[in-house]
C-alpha cells in the first residue's frame, strides 16, 4: 500500500504544521476564553465581597467588615460545615453506587434491562420542588411510620434525610458520566490482564478502575457539587436542627443577600484552588513537597487538637477524646516525618527549600481551618 | 509514613467527628445556675430547647442569647424563604417546630386546616401591649392562635431626584405614556402584582370575579412593556443603581433603597397610593403537635416585654405591633411614615386573603400574562 | 464454593446493581408513586388534596387544552401550556447547543495537556460552581446590567453609543442558562474525549483525510457518547430550570419550571403541579431515549 501512496511533500508537510499550530491557538484561545467567561462572575462576586455596604449590585468602597461579621455568624458557618459534611458523604456514596450500576448495566444483559435505564434517567428529569415534597410525604407518611410500627425505631428527618436524599438525585448523574466512559471500553486490556494471570479482583482494581477514573472524577465533581448548591431538595428534608448552606442563604433573598455570602463564597474558593495548587505541587513537584505536606498536615492537626482540648475539659465525651488521641499521634507522626523531610530539604537548591517551607505553611493552615470549620 | 496512611487517617477523624452530637461545640450552662425572672414564666414546667421556623433575619439573635442566658432554654433557628414552604413542610407533616411565623393569609388557612394550636393568653399576657390595628384581624378575629410580630405595606418606591411630580396613585405606575416607561419594576408576585392592577381599577385585592379579573390581566399586559423587570428581590438594587425610577416593592427594601447607610440614597421616597395598598402581618403561633408549647409560649411572651420588643424592631427594621414598645424606639423611626402610616392611610390598606378556589383563577390569568410578556 | 458463587453472573450482577437499583427504586420510585397518586386527585385548599380524595383527570386535560378548565375566559388560548413547554424546549435546545459546542473544545484541550494539569484543570472548571448560586447569578447580572461590565466595556472602547439591553429578557436567560450548564456538558464530555486516541487524528491525516474530515469521521464518532451524556445533562434540566429564568428574565420569561415551582408555592395546587411534572417526566424520557437509540444505531453503523 505505501509503494503506492503519493509522496508527501514539503509543501504538504509544512501546511499540516501551519494548521496544526493555527489549530492548537485556536483551541488555546477559546480554552482561555471559557475559563474567563466562567470565572467572570467570580470575580466580580470576590470585589464585592469587600463592599463597603450592603449591596451586592453597587460597589461603593473597600471594606472586609463582611468577614468579619462572617466569621462571629456561627449559624451561616454551621450551615456550611454542614453543606460540607453531607456533600462529602454524599459525593463517597452516590460516586461508589453510580459506577458500580454503570458497570452492570453496561456490562451485562438481563431483562427489564431498558426499563431499568430509563427509570435511571428519571431523577434528572424531575423537578426539584416535586422531588422534594415527594421524598417528604414518603418519610413522614410512608417510612417512618413503617420503622415505628415494625422496628420500633422513632426516626425523624435531619441531615441523614437530606444526605440520603441527595444521594439519590445524585446517583443518576454519576451513572451518566460513568457509563459515557464505558462506552466502547476496550475489554481486551482486561482479558489480556486475566490471561496475566490476574483474578477479577486485580483485573478490576489495577486495569478497570485506572481507565476509569476520568469519568469517576468527573461525576463526582457533579455530585459534590449538586449536593453542595441544592435548595429545593434540602428544604424539604431537613429537620427542625440543622440548615445547610443554601438554606441560609435562599431564605435571606426576602430580605436581601449580602456581601457576607460572597465573603463565604470566596472563603470556599480559595480553599478550593488552594487544595487544588497543593495537589498540583504534590504531582509535580519533587519528594520534598510531598513531605513537607505530611509535616504539614500532621502539624495542622496536632494543632487544632491542642486548640479543641479546652473543649474536651468542658463536656467530655468518648469519641472526643478518641479523637484527641488520634490528633495526638497525627502530632507525633509529624515529629517522626520531619526528620525525612530535613534531609530531602538539604538536597534542595535554595528555591526550591523556600518553596518547600512555604507548601508546609499552607498546608498547615488549609488543614488546620478546615479541621476547625469541619469539626467546629 | 505514605499518602494512604494520610487517607486513612483523615478519613477515620471525619467520622469520629461525624458521630459526634451535631453541636459539639458546649453551650455554656446558664449563667447564675438556677434563677430565672418572672419574665421566665414557671421554670419547672421549662424544656431546655425551642425551635423557631421563621424568615430570615427577622429576629435580633441577641434577643435568643439573652433568653438563654436569663431563662435556661436554647432556642434553635431555621428558616424558610416563604409561606407556601412553611405550609408544605407543616402538610407532609413530622417536622416538630415549637415556633412559626406565617403571613396574614397563610394563619386562616393553617387555622381552618385544624394545623396550629390555640394560645394561652394568661402567659402570653403581653397581648396587651399590641396596637388596636394589629390585632382581630380578619384571619384571626377572636385574638386565639396568633401574636403579632411585625407588619408593612407593598406601595413602591420612586426616585425624587429623577421624578418630580410624585403623586401617590397607582396611576404614576400604570400610565403607559409615562415618561419613565421603560424604567419600572413590579414585584413578581401572583397576589401582590395583579392585586396592584386591580387596586388601580378600583376593585378590591382579593377580588374573584373572572371579568374583573380579566381586565386587571390586559392592564398588565398594557403596562408590560414600560416594565423593566418583574422582581421582588433585586427591586431595591435596580432603582437605586437608576436602572428603573419606580419600583413596586415592599416596605423594608424600599426603606433600605432609601438609606444611605445600607448602600442607598435619600432621594428614594416609599409612596402608599390612595386607591389601595396591600398590608401585611407576620404572626407567631404554635403548630399543632408542637413538643414544647408552654416553654414557646413563655419566649413569645418575652419578646413582647416593651423594651425587648423595641431592641428586636430596631434591628429587624419593620414596624412592631408593640405599642408599649414604642416609647423605647427611636422616634427618628416612628415618623417615619414609610414604616408607620399615618391612621388615615392606614384606612385605605387591604389585606391580601386567600380566595379559596378562585386561587386557581388567578394562576391561570397569570400564566396567561406572563405568556404573553415572553411573546412581546 | 465462595469461588463458584463469585463467579456466578447473577450473585455479580446484584453486587453491581443491587445498590442502586435499591435506592433509586426506596427513595425515588416509591415517592414518584406518591406523586403519582396526587395527580389524579382534586386540590384542597391548602394545596395539597383533598380529605376524602376526589379523584379527577383534570389535571391532565387542563395541560392539553387549557379550554377545559372552569376558569377559562373567553378568549382562552387551548395551547397555553403546550406554547410553555414549547417555549422552554426551544431555550433548553438553544443552552444545550451552546454548551456542548463551546463545551466540546476546551474538553479537547484539556484532553491534550500533561496528566497532572488535566486533573488540575478539570477540577478549576468547577470550582466556580461551589460558589453558591445565587451569589453566581447575582454577579453575572452584574456583567450584562445597563452600567454593567459588558456594555462599560464596549461603550468605552466605542463599539457601541447607547447601553445595550442585555438583559431581562431570553437573551440573559440563555446566557445564564449557558454558564450554568457549562460545567455539566464539559465533565462528560471530557471524560470519553480523555479516552480518545490521539495519534488516530495523526493517522487520518496521514492518510489525506482534511482536519475537518478527520474530526467528523474518527474523532466525533468515537467520542459520541460523551457528547450524548452531555446533551441529556444540560437538556434535561435546563427544560426544567425556574430560578435562573427568573432572575435572569426579569420575570418576563415563563418556563414550565416556573409554573411547576408556583403550583407547589403561591398557588397552591400540588395535583396540578405533579400532572405536570409528570408529563414533562415522560415526554423528555421519551425525547431522549429516542435520540439516544437513533444516535447508538448510527455509530455501530458507521464504524
Amino acid at each position: 500500500m505505501t509503494a503506492n501512496a503519493p509522496a508527501v511533500t514539503r509543501q504538504q508537510v509544512r501546511q499540516k504544521r501551519v494548521t496544526a499550530r493555527i489549530g492548537n491557538w485556536l483551541l488555546g484561545t477559546n480554552a482561555a476564553l471559557i475559563f474567563g467567561f466562567l470565572y467572570l462572575p467570580v470575580v466580580i462576586l470576590i470585589i464585592f465581597s469587600f463592599n463597603n455596604t450592603r449591596s451586592v449590585a453597587r460597589f461603593t468602597g473597600f471594606s472586609t467588615e463582611w468577614y468579619v461579621r462572617l466569621a462571629n455568624n456561627s449559624e451561616l458557618l454551621d450551615a456550611a460545615r454542614n453543606s460540607l459534611l453531607v456533600g462529602l458523604t454524599t459525593t463517597i456514596v452516590a460516586t461508589a453506587i453510580g459506577t458500580l450500576t454503570a458497570l452492570a448495566m453496561d456490562r451485562y444483559r438481563f431483562r427489564l434491562r431498558t426499563a431499568f435505564d430509563a427509570n435511571l434517567y428519571l431523577p434528572i428529569v424531575i423537578p426539584e420542588i416535586v422531588m422534594g415534597i415527594s421524598l417528604l410525604l414518603f418519610f413522614n407518611q410512608a417510612l417512618f411510620p413503617l420503622l415505628q410500627n415494625v422496628f420500633g425505631i422513632k426516626a425523624s428527618t435531619g441531615l441523614h434525610t437530606i444526605t440520603i436524599s441527595h444521594i439519590a438525585f445524585d446517583i443518576p448523574f454519576v451513572y451518566v458520566i460513568v457509563r459515557a466512559r464505558l462506552a466502547d471500553f476496550d475489554r481486551t486490556l482486561e482479558e489480556a490482564a486475566a490471561d496475566l494471570g490476574a483474578d477479577e479482583w486485580k483485573t478490576f482494581q489495577r486495569v478497570t478502575l485506572p481507565l476509569l477514573m476520568p469519568g469517576i472524577i468527573g461525576g463526582a465533581l457533579m455530585a459534590f457539587t449538586l449536593s453542595l448548591d441544592d435548595y429545593l431538595i434540602t428544604v424539604f428534608t431537613k429537620g427542625v436542627r440543622e440548615q445547610t448552606m443554601p438554606l441560609y442563604i435562599y431564605s435571606l433573598v426576602r430580605r436581601g443577600v449580602t456581601p457576607e455570602i460572597n465573603a463565604l463564597s470566596t472563603a470556599l474558593l480559595i480553599g478550593s484552588i488552594g487544595l487544588v495548587g497543593l495537589s498540583l505541587t504534590a504531582q509535580n513537584g519533587g519528594v520534598v513537597y510531598t513531605r513537607a505536606m505530611s509535616v504539614g498536615a500532621g502539624l495542622g492537626l496536632g494543632l487544632y487538637g491542642l486548640f479543641s482540648l479546652p473543649t474536651l475539659f468542658a463536656s467530655f465525651t468518648i469519641g472526643g477524646l478518641v479523637l484527641r488521641l488520634l490528633l495526638l499521634a497525627a502530632f507525633v507522626w509529624m515529629w517522626r516525618s520531619y526528620q525525612p523531610y530535613r534531609e530531602e530539604l538539604n538536597l534542595t537548591n535554595p528555591s526550591g527549600r523556600i518553596l518547600a517551607w512555604i507548601t508546609m505553611f499552607v498546608t498547615v493552615s488549609v488543614v488546620f481551618l478546615s479541621t476547625l470549620l469541619l469539626l467546629g | 509514613m505514605n499518602k494512604t496512611l494520610i487517607y486513612i487517617f483523615i478519613l477515620v477523624s471525619l467520622t469520629l467527628a461525624a458521630c459526634q452530637p451535631a453541636t459539639s461545640a458546649p453551650t455554656e450552662p446558664p449563667a447564675g445556675g438556677g434563677e430565672t425572672t418572672e419574665r421566665c414564666g414557671d421554670k419547672s414546667q421549662l424544656a431546655d430547647e425551642i425551635f423557631l421556623y421563621t424568615w430570615v433575619e427577622y429576629i435580633d439573635p441577641d434577643l435568643k442569647t439573652q433568653f438563654e442566658e436569663e431563662c435556661g432554654v436554647k432556642v434553635t433557628e431555621t428558616n424558610y424563604d416563604s409561606n407556601e414552604t412553611l405550609l408544605a413542610t407543616l402538610q407532609a407533616g413530622g417536622a416538630e417546630y415549637d415556633i412559626i411565623v406565617p403571613s396574614d393569609y397563610m394563619v386562616q388557612i393553617l387555622i381552618d386546616e385544624g394545623m396550629v394550636q390555640e394560645l394561652d393568653y394568661n402567659v402570653v399576657t403581653n397581648i396587651k401591649n399590641m396596637e388596636p390595628l394589629n390585632v382581630n384581624q380578619y384571619f384571626d378575629p377572636d385574638q386565639k392562635y396568633t401574636v403579632p410580630w411585625f407588619w408593612g405595606t407593598s406601595g413602591f418606591a420612586v426616585d425624587t431626584s429623577v421624578v418630580t411630580d410624585v403623586k401617590p396613585s397607582w396611576d404614576m405606575m400604570f400610565d403607559t405614556n409615562s415618561p419613565y416607561c421603560g424604567k419600572m419594576s413590579m414585584l413578581d408576585d401572583e397576589r401582590e402584582t395583579i392585586g396592584a392592577a386591580l387596586m388601580s381599577l378600583g376593585y378590591s385585592i382579593n377580588d374573584t370575579d373572572p371579568a374583573h379579573l380579566e381586565e386587571a390581566k390586559n392592564r398588565l399586559i398594557e403596562q408590560s412593556k414600560c416594565i423593566k423587570a418583574y422582581d421582588s428581590q433585586t427591586n431595591d438594587d435596580l432603582i437605586i443603581s437608576g436602572e428603573t425610577v419606580l419600583g413596586h416593592m415592599w416596605t423594608g427594601d424600599a426603606i433600605l433603597a432609601g438609606s444611605p447607610d445600607a448602600g442607598g440614597r435619600e432621594e428614594i421616597q416609599y409612596v402608599i397610593p390612595q386607591e389601595g395598598c396591600t398590608i401585611w402581618q407576620d404572626n407567631m403561633m404554635i403548630p399543632t403537635g408542637a413538643p414544647n408549647p408552654y416553654t414557646a409560649m413563655v419566649f413569645m411572651n418575652y419578646l413582647q416585654y416593651p423594651e425587648i420588643a423595641a431592641q428586636n424592631a430596631e434591628w429587624v427594621g419593620y414596624a412592631t405591633p408593640n405599642k408599649a414598645a414604642k416609647e423605647f424606639i427611636d422616634p427618628d423611626m416612628l415618623t417615619n411614615e414609610a414604616i408607620y402610616p399615618s391612621a388615615e392611610v392606614a384606612e385605605s390598606l387591604q389585606w391580601i386573603e386567600d380566595v379559596g378556589p378562585a386561587l386557581e383563577l388567578y394562576d391561570r390569568i397569570w400564566t396567561e400574562f406572563k405568556a404573553a410578556v415572553g411573546s412581546q | 464454593m465462595l469461588k463458584y458463587f463469585r463467579k456466578s453472573k447473577g450473585f455479580q450482577l446484584s453486587g453491581l446493581l443491587g445498590p442502586g437499583a435499591l435506592w433509586i427504586l426506596i427513595f425515588f420510585n416509591l415517592p414518584i408513586l406518591i406523586v403519582l397518586f396526587i395527580s389524579f386527585v382534586e386540590r384542597g385548599r391548602a394545596g395539597s388534596i383533598k380529605i376524602p380524595p376526589v379523584y379527577t383527570l383534570d389535571n391532565y386535560v387542563q395541560l392539553f387544552n387549557a379550554c377545559t378548565s372552569q376558569f377559562a375566559g373567553p378568549e382562552c388560548d387551548p395551547l397555553l401550556y403546550v406554547g410553555i413547554f414549547g417555549h422552554s424546549v426551544r431555550i433548553g435546545l438553544v443552552v444545550t447547543f451552546w454548551c456542548i459546542i463551546l463545551g466540546y473544545p476546551l474538553a479537547y484541550f484539556i484532553s491534550k495537556q500533561k496528566q497532572v494539569w488535566r486533573d488540575a484543570l478539570m477540577v478549576l472548571v468547577i470550582i466556580p460552581f461551589w460558589t453558591n448560586f445565587l451569589v453566581r447569578t447575582y454577579a453575572l447580572k452584574q456583567v450584562l446590567a445597563t452600567e454593567g461590565l459588558l456594555n462599560s466595556f464596549l461603550m468605552n472602547v466605542g463599539m457601541i453609543n447607547h447601553p445595550l439591553d442585555l438583559l431581562f429578557n431570553e437573551f440573559a436567560v440563555n446566557v445564564g442558562l449557558i454558564y450554568g450548564y457549562l460545567p455539566f456538558a464539559i465533565l462528560p464530555m471530557y471524560a470519553s474525549i480523555e479516552k480518545f486516541d490521539h495519534t488516530l487524528m495523526e493517522a487520518a491525516a496521514d492518510l489525506g483525510a482534511s482536519p475537518a474530515r478527520a474530526f467528523l469521521k474518527v474523532m466525533l464518532p468515537l467520542t459520541l457518547p460523551g457528547v450524548i451524556a452531555a446533551l441529556v445533562l444540560v437538556f434535561v434540566p435546563v427544560v426544567g430550570a425556574f430560578i435562573t429564568p427568573d432572575i435572569m428574565g426579569g420575570g418576563k420569561i415563563e418556563m414550565i419550571g416556573t409554573l411547576i415551582n408556583r403550583q407547589f408555592g403561591v398557588s397552591r395546587n400540588w395535583p396540578f403541579g405533579a400532572a405536570m411534572s409528570l408529563i414533562l417526566m415522560l415526554l423528555v424520557l421519551i425525547g431522549v431515549i429516542a435520540y439516544f437509540r437513533s444516535s447508538t444505531e448510527e455509530t455501530r453503523r458507521g464504524i
